[in-house]
């Protein structure tokens, strides 16, 4: 089993086992051009911390069948529906969430990027406007007026339906 | 794993005082790099020296910023050089020494550290992917956090996903046309249009604005990055490789939006991602992060990187680049887009949902035509057929007329159209200007062709059947026809010529005789093979063979049958007889190659057009079947036995059986979400799926109007369909013996009601002739079986016997429906709600 060196943004070598690093599509095509790597690859975007978060979800995820190009539709549907293992990966301050976010996406790793925005969407979801802004320190930068006639306009979200409901939206997404 | 206790040693250069009076953090490398860059809060790691002047002990009496500016808050170096733990543990010490109070402040102060507003931090394409896992509710409340979220999340490309998940479906068309529009717009000197474009360059700065924070944030990495050293020590090459990176955010501010609104009109498939998701983006790039990791010569000092993008790490980004225009309240139909206009799907979203929930509430306003005020525009007699597109309705009636009208106006176009000289029983039109056809079928057997913009008969198939034409449907090749003489018939609308693809080799009504069917379906091509063999041989000597896809088979096959009379088929040549139904074909549906077909024998069939041969038989209703609707996957079909069901096409299986009417269901349409039917009892209803996919009887409407109300049951209980489901057997009714229902259905012919017989021998009938009527064949096994569950009739309702309803058709906003009176009757769930009517061009229309 080969392994490969990356060189995180702080200077710190990390030995990743190959088909691990190559979860990455940036890695992988970056391997695929160069052949044979001796000497650490770089990873400017990415420190220490962030990299080996990362790895780990790579290791953990190691033998996942390739992503279908079509499942993007699909798992935009059930933003709640995420692995319980990733689940507990997440569990991590926000800092650290929007890092590997950074890190998934600079690293091209769309799997890990999708479980990133999920678990920042959960955290939005059911939330009141007041307990988002909490939740993501966001200053109101709403007039009273303003955010009154706004909450008044988003009702149009809110009829209810009898009886059976096709059309629970929350339900639906 | 590299250990967090060999921190190297803390070196405070130019650059990084620099940075740190530009406000970007000063931190050991070791530590993770914040992503904080925003503007809601300050940065403030307790030690960089930055400090935001915040005077939170007034109580106290103390000016703390005097206090600050004569301290010097330098970290000294020894505890600079501690590790995280260490440096942890002196602050938690020294934080306790604090009063109480001072530790809430603190911790106020912390709070923003932990709690990070990411639509500022993550570049817009990563923000705008995690909107779009929300659901609406969660999406709105979103938008209310403040003025920046609200332009994120009000963004329409994530209006469009959710319109989609509903299940939604929009016209293409219009909105490609609109989009088309808008596009070109801009130009012209309309005010109104350069007030809005106005606002279109300054969203497009905003979104600038947003790359900005987002290169920003690229910048903060490759800062940190330089400062530990990475970019030399490593050779060099880094830089460059995340100059790939973060070079991408101007350029797409200025030639990628292009491409993106491209792809927006062009296909509307995968668009969401191509935005969302930055892969596409990365792989873009990844040419040259990987060249630039192989050689580095190319490498720009930090100078020349810094200086490509001078608003990054050196200054910081003024606050005024966050003055944010004000989004409108309500959502509009057009919004500014990336340099130009774009449809807003928030705008059709917000009024689809009106819409349906008007659907759900049964809000509606009626309309007839012919105008009330015209009413000698009308028919004379009933109407038995009825289609209308975004401008036009057509009807067909007993008075043997076709007339075309207005749906806007609802005045009568032109004169009516004369040709039949038996009922009009069915038409199908497209007015497009490419195929300009209308082709109707009669009681007369005969079918026409008209041109649709001027009304003149085009052709004319006298005999196109032996009976009246019941039902028909054409597509760009075909036309399809079916007839109470039990028959369908296949007519080719183009010209074929024998090296047409589509030529029917396998038509047994040209060439066969009935030996090509033993070949398997599913290997046309050799049977093809065969058949041009035999024919095309005076064009393969001439050469022109080689174009013939079929020509390099070999030699003939034995048993092939003779194909010499193969030749030039003019348009409209029967192509095709599907043979296989016992009693008349009242309706058709096609679909591609595929055929489904509804006959008085309780059955529906599904054909391949070009074999011509039966592929699969669907059996269920107990009577005869009077309408069908078939999509593709899933077939909905109305009976006299007074249910719809439906059906999986590919696995036969009975879905559900819809139960609510008292008569024979003449007419159905359904979609994902909703089935409309009319029906004998002259009543139309709609059904709905609930989330559970149950079919939910949910609104009752009647053409006769509230004058004509019948108390009925609000509910009728729908069965979900198993096989043999004793359910059905439950609806309270006494017993009758099946055989009498059917015997006394038989005789009723005439203004009640026939069981078994097909709906179009119950056309109120002056020229019809149907002394023979075909027995239906003794159901299969299991409908004997199903027979005997099954609910007995309802007795046939007392109705006044002039709303029988025939035709209806339905879109997302109208039912329009013709039945035995004159007048058309239509219900616009628009309600008159302006912003649904406006909305409303962009949802599906029709079929």
């Amino acid at each position: 089993m080969s392994e490969i060196k990356l060189l995180s943004s702080d200077q710190a070598t990390i030995t990743v086992e190959k088909s691990v690093a190559e979860r990455s599509i940036l890695i992988k095509n970056m391997l695929e051009d160069v052949g044979e790597v001796t000497e650490a690859i770089p990873i400017p975007n990415v420190n220490e911390n962030v990299l080996k978060k990362v790895i780990e979800w790579c290791e953990h995820h190691k033998g996942d069948p390739p992503a279908q190009a079509d499942d993007d539709s699909d798992s935009r549907k059930k933003s709640s529906d995420i692995d319980e293992w990733d689940q507990k990966f997440m569990q991590v301050d926000q800092e650290m969430l929007f890092e590997i976010i950074l890190a998934a996406n600079y690293l091209d790793i769309k799997p890990l990027l999708d479980v990133g925005c999920k678990t920042v969407a959960n955290m939005i979801k059911g939330k009141s406007p007041e307990e988002i802004r909490k939740t993501f320190n966001i200053q109101n930068d709403f007039t009273p007026d303003e955010e009154e006639q706004i909450r008044r306009e988003n009702e149009w979200a809110e009829e209810s339906v009898p009886r059976s409901q096709p059309l629970d939206i929350d339900e639906a997404c | 794993m590299a250990s967090n206790s060999t921190p190297p040693p803390l070196h405070l250069s130019t650059q990084e005082l620099k940075n740190a009076a530009a406000g970007v953090v000063s931190e050991q490398a070791s530590l993770p790099r914040p992503l904080r860059s925003s503007q809601s809060f300050r940065l403030d790691e307790g030690y960089s020296g930055q400090e935001t002047p915040i005077v939170y002990d007034e109580a106290n009496g103390q000016d703390l910023r005097a206090v600050r500016e004569g301290v010097d808050f330098k970290i000294p170096p020894w505890m600079a050089g501690l590790n995280d733990a260490l440096r942890e543990e002196y602050a938690y010490k020294l934080i306790r020494t604090l009063p109480t109070s001072r530790i809430a402040s603190l911790v106020d102060r912390l709070v923003p550290i932990l709690y990070l507003d990411f639509v500022q931090m993550l570049p817009p394409e990563l923000s705008l992917q995690i909107l779009s896992y929300l659901p609406v509710r969660s999406l709105l409340n979103a938008s209310l956090a403040s003025r920046t979220w609200r332009r994120f999340a009000l963004e329409p490309r994530l209006w469009k996903g959710l319109y989609e998940v509903q299940g939604w479906r929009s016209n293409e068309t219009e909105i490609l046309r609109l989009e088309n529009k808008l596009r070109e717009e801009p130009e012209d000197g309309v005010r109104q249009q350069m007030e809005v474009k106005r606002k279109a360059e300054d969203q497009k700065d905003e979104e600038k604005n947003l790359r900005d924070i987002a290169r920003r944030n690229s910048q903060r990495f490759r800062n940190s990055a330089e400062r530990v050293g990475v970019g030399r020590s490593s050779g060099s090459n880094s830089p460059a490789a995340m100059d790939a990176t973060t070079q991408e955010w101007p350029s797409q501010t200025t030639i990628s939006t292009e491409v993106d609104m491209n792809n927006i009109t062009q296909s509307t498939e995968g668009l969401d991602m191509s935005f969302y998701s930055n892969a596409p983006h990365n792989s873009g790039s990844r040419p040259g992060q990987a060249a630039s990791f192989k050689s580095d010569p190319t490498v720009p000092d930090d100078e020349e990187i810094l200086s490509t993008y001078p608003g990054a790490p050196k200054t910081l980004i003024p606050q005024a680049t966050y003055q944010e225009l004000p989004l409108p309240v309500e959502p509009t139909l057009i919004v500014p887009g990336y340099g130009y206009l774009r449809i807003n799907w928030a705008f059709l979203f917000k009024y689809r949902k009106r819409l349906e929930d008007n659907w759900i509430h049964n809000r509606y306003s009626t309309f007839q035509i012919p105008h009330p005020d015209f009413p000698a525009e009308g028919h004379a007699e009933c109407i038995y057929t009825i289609q209308y597109s975004p401008n036009y309705l057509v009807s067909g009636s007993r008075d043997r007329t076709v007339r075309v009208w207005d749906i806007k106006t609802r005045r009568l176009r032109g004169k009516p159209l004369e040709g039949h000289v038996g009922s009009v029983l069915c038409l199908q039109f497209d007015e497009s200007p490419d195929e300009d056809i209308l082709i109707t079928g009669s009681s007369d057997d005969r079918v026409i062709i008209w041109r649709f913009s001027t009304g003149e008969k085009i052709r004319t198939i006298e005999k196109a059947h032996q009976e009246s034409v019941l039902n028909l449907k054409f597509s760009k090749k075909w036309l399809v026809t079916c007839s109470k003489d039990r028959f369908i018939k296949v007519w080719n609308r183009q010209q074929l010529e024998t090296l047409d693809k589509d030529y029917p080799w396998h038509s047994k009504l040209l060439f066969g005789n009935g030996q090509e069917v033993r070949n398997h379906p599913h290997h046309p091509g050799s049977r093809r093979v065969q058949a041009a063999r035999v024919v095309q041989d005076p064009a393969a000597s001439s050469g022109s063979g080689l174009r013939n896809p079929y020509a390099s088979g070999g030699f003939v096959g034995a048993g092939a049958p003779p194909k010499s009379s193969a030749k030039t088929l003019p348009p409209y040549t029967a192509v095709q007889v599907l043979i296989g139904h016992a009693a008349a074909v009242n309706a058709i549906q096609l679909h591609g190659d595929q055929i489904a077909s509804a006959s008085g024998d309780r059955l529906i069939k599904l054909w391949n057009l070009r074999t011509g041969t039966c592929e699969k038989t669907y059996v269920g209703h107990t009577k005869g079947i009077a309408c069908i609707q078939f999509d593709g996957h899933t077939i909905v079909s109305g009976s006299s036995d007074q249910t719809i069901r439906v059906f999986d096409g590919r696995t036969q299986a009975e879905i559900a059986t819809l139960a609510g009417h008292r008569a024979l269901v003449r007419t159905v349409q359904a979609t994902e979400n909703r089935i409309v039917s009319g029906s004998y009892d002259e009543t139309v209803r709609i059904w709905r799926k609930d989330i559970d996919g149950q079919w939910t009887d949910s609104h009752v409407l009647r053409q006769g109007g509230p004058e004509n109300h019948h108390p009925r049951p609000a509910h009728h209980a729908v069965h979900p369909m198993m096989p043999g489901n004793p359910q059905q057997g439950t609806i309270p009714q006494a017993p009758i013996p099946q055989a009498a229902i059917q015997m006394h259905q038989v005789h009723t012919v005439g203004p009640a009601l026939a069981g078994a017989v097909a709906a179009a021998q119950l056309l109120p009938n002056h020229h019809h002739h149907f002394h023979h009527q075909p027995q239906p064949p003794p159901p299969p096994p299991q409908t004997q079986a199903q027979q005997q569950q099954m609910p007995p009739a309802h007795p046939i309702p007392a109705t006044s016997g002039t709303h029988r309803i025939f035709k209806l058709q339905f879109d997302a906003r109208w039912i329009i429906c013709c039945s035995q009176d004159s007048k058309i009757i239509g219900w616009d769930f628009a309600a008159g709600d302006p912003g649904i009517i406006e909305a409303s061009r962009f949802f599906e229309g029709g079929n």
